[in-house]
């Protein structure tokens, strides 16, 4: 299993994401590898400065103006 | 009686009073919308089955009913079609996929069976790209100009109320497939808060972004569609414990002091187009006159929301699609099994942030509507017209960044999908080329009727919707 840290750049994210793609036999052109990459990468970046207090919730919230 | 060759053109509201005042029947409605199928069908490609002989059958019952006097309500006797990843009994259910082909479900989506207990008749199932996300393109075409892109996924429920082969469909949305096709063929799509609508029984793409929406020619067809469709169902856990009201109540109190939200900065950026810019401001100075409170806001939240549905859904649709991609991968088209798969290789760990994400930005946008006590936030539901097929993927050569149409389609329409809030897109006018542009308006969850009472007042006011195609639908196809 090769050595995956969390990335704290896209490049890395692409690695880490070819490497996934790579045990999963996935066929995954490099162009949309790309895309992924700096997608999620933008997300853990988001998630280490502003996401702390932010639970997963997944049912609607009918009171909004109670 | 009206005319026959005129019923395709009735709206539900119009179809609807024409049958209880006794100027048509059901079966009247019903043969019309068959023979208009009949004459744009080899144009405009939007069915994948056409159930014929079950419509005229359910058509004459509801006729029996009404002349009995047992009225179910507006929906009774109008034909209706449904977006082929909806599950029918005894009908083919195929979600333009060779997995699916041949197979006809034993059982009803209950989005299905609320339309049969409301009285509508179902006409057929409408084309979708395979999977309601697709990597290879239905043949429907649009009757605005069947060289430009008619929407998606929802592609055939937009394509056949616009041909006016039908008089209200079902769409779904996960990420805009009910408001682009609606904004692209000049009609109202409502994709309602996220349990609103049941989605027991419909081919799933990513469970907590799917809406089950209504797709029609007016506003009031639309909240009375709605009406019929929505609901708690214990069947799908995620539907919402919440009283469906009658929508149609308060439809014509009109916008006056409706407080209604505009980010310029997200959502009149550079890559809005002269028209769809124009369109809007019309939209917002129309709402003003009539009393709308306009107010001028920032949400810097709305930065990412692109980047957090689409993990989502990548992660779900593959989560939904690897074991029969393992076993059946061969019947998916490549750019569609390449989509589905790719969800495979994003951790667990980047999905739960995208789910945090998504909480964020519902939070910062609850905070929002409390805030300035909005009714709705407006925007263009896309910020293009249609664009020609052949350019649907490609970089659009007025912007520097590589955008294409594509990006550009679900820029404004993802938001309400991650934060499950209510949207509509209604006709907002048409671009110099004869091509119709629609506005969205994001509402409070399950306050759908404000939406509604805010896009009949500038229906009203603009009588877009009117506007037909331009010979699209017929046998030769459009006069050039």
């Amino acid at each position: 299993m090769p050595n995956i840290k969390q990335p704290s750049d896209p490049k890395a994210k692409a690695v880490q994401l070819a490497r996934v793609a790579e045990l999963l036999q996935l066929e995954i052109d490099e162009e949309d590898l790309e895309a992924l990459s700096e997608q999620v990468h933008l997300l853990d970046a988001l998630e280490e400065s502003e996401l702390r207090e932010y639970v997963p919730v997944l049912k609607m919230d009918a009171a909004w103006h109670d | 009686m009206i005319d026959s060759r005129a019923l395709h053109n009735l709206s539900i509201p119009e179809a609807a009073s024409a049958l209880r005042r006794g100027e048509t029947t059901s079966a009247a409605l019903t043969q019309a919308t068959l023979d208009r199928i009949k004459e744009t069908e080899p144009t405009v490609q939007a069915y994948a089955t056409v159930t014929a002989d079950r419509a005229l059958a359910a058509a004459e019952r509801a006729d029996r009913e009404i002349a009995a006097g047992r009225d179910r309500g507006p929906m009774h006797g109008i034909p209706v079609a449904v977006k082929d990843n909806c599950y029918t009994k005894g009908i083919l259910t195929e979600v333009g996929s060779q997995v699916l082909e041949g197979f006809a479900p034993d059982f009803d989506s209950t989005v299905v069976q609320n339309l049969y207990e409301a009285g509508a008749v179902l006409i057929g199932k409408t084309r979708c790209h395979e999977w309601s996300c697709g990597g290879s393109e239905p043949p429907t075409r649009s009757p605005w100009d069947p060289a430009r892109f008619p929407g998606g996924s929802s592609i055939g429920s937009g394509v056949a109320l616009a041909a006016r082969s039908i008089y209200g469909a079902i769409g779904t949305d996960t990420g805009g497939s009910v408001r682009i096709p609606s904004s692209l063929n000049n009609l109202v799509g409502m994709k309602a808060t996220y349990g609103r609508v049941s989605a027991y029984g419909v081919l799933p793409l990513a469970w907590s972004l799917d809406h089950v929406g209504p797709m029609t020619r007016t506003v009031r067809g639309n909240a009375q569609m709605l009406g019929a469709i929505a609901g708690y169902d214990p069947k799908d856990a995620n539907s919402a414990r919440v009283d469906a009201p009658d929508y149609t109540a308060r439809i014509e109190d009109g916008a006056r002091g409706a407080r209604i939200g505009i980010d310029r900065d997200y959502f009149l950026y550079p890559g809005v187009v002269d028209s769809v810019r124009a369109m809007t401001e019309n939209v917002i100075g129309e709402l003003a006159e009539m009393g709308a409170e306009i107010i001028e806001v920032r949400i810097p939240e709305l930065a990412l929301t692109s980047e957090t549905l689409k993990t989502i859904r990548m992660v779900e649709s593959a989560s939904y699609h690897r074991h029969q991609i393992r076993e059946k991968g061969h019947l998916y088209s490549p750019g569609t099994r390449a989509t589905l798969e790719i969800g495979q290789a994003v951790l667990a760990t980047d999905y739960v942030a995208a789910l945090r994400a998504r909480e964020r930005f519902r939070s910062a946008m609850k905070a929002l509507f409390k805030r300035e006590n909005l009714a709705a936030l407006i925007s263009p539901t896309i910020p293009v017209s249609a664009p020609l097929l052949d350019d649907v993927w490609k970089p659009r050569q007025d912007m520097e960044n590589g955008e294409t149409p594509t990006d550009g389609f679900v820029r404004h329409v993802y938001p309400a999908n991650l934060s499950g809030q209510p949207a509509i897109s209604a006709p907002g006018g048409f671009t110099p080329e004869g091509l119709p542009i629609g506005y969205q308006l994001m509402g409070r969850p399950f306050d759908e009727a404000t939406l509604y009472r805010i896009a009949y007042a500038y229906e009203q006011a603009q009588n877009w919707h009117e506007r037909q195609p331009p010979n699209g639908c017929d046998r030769t196809g459009p006069k050039q």
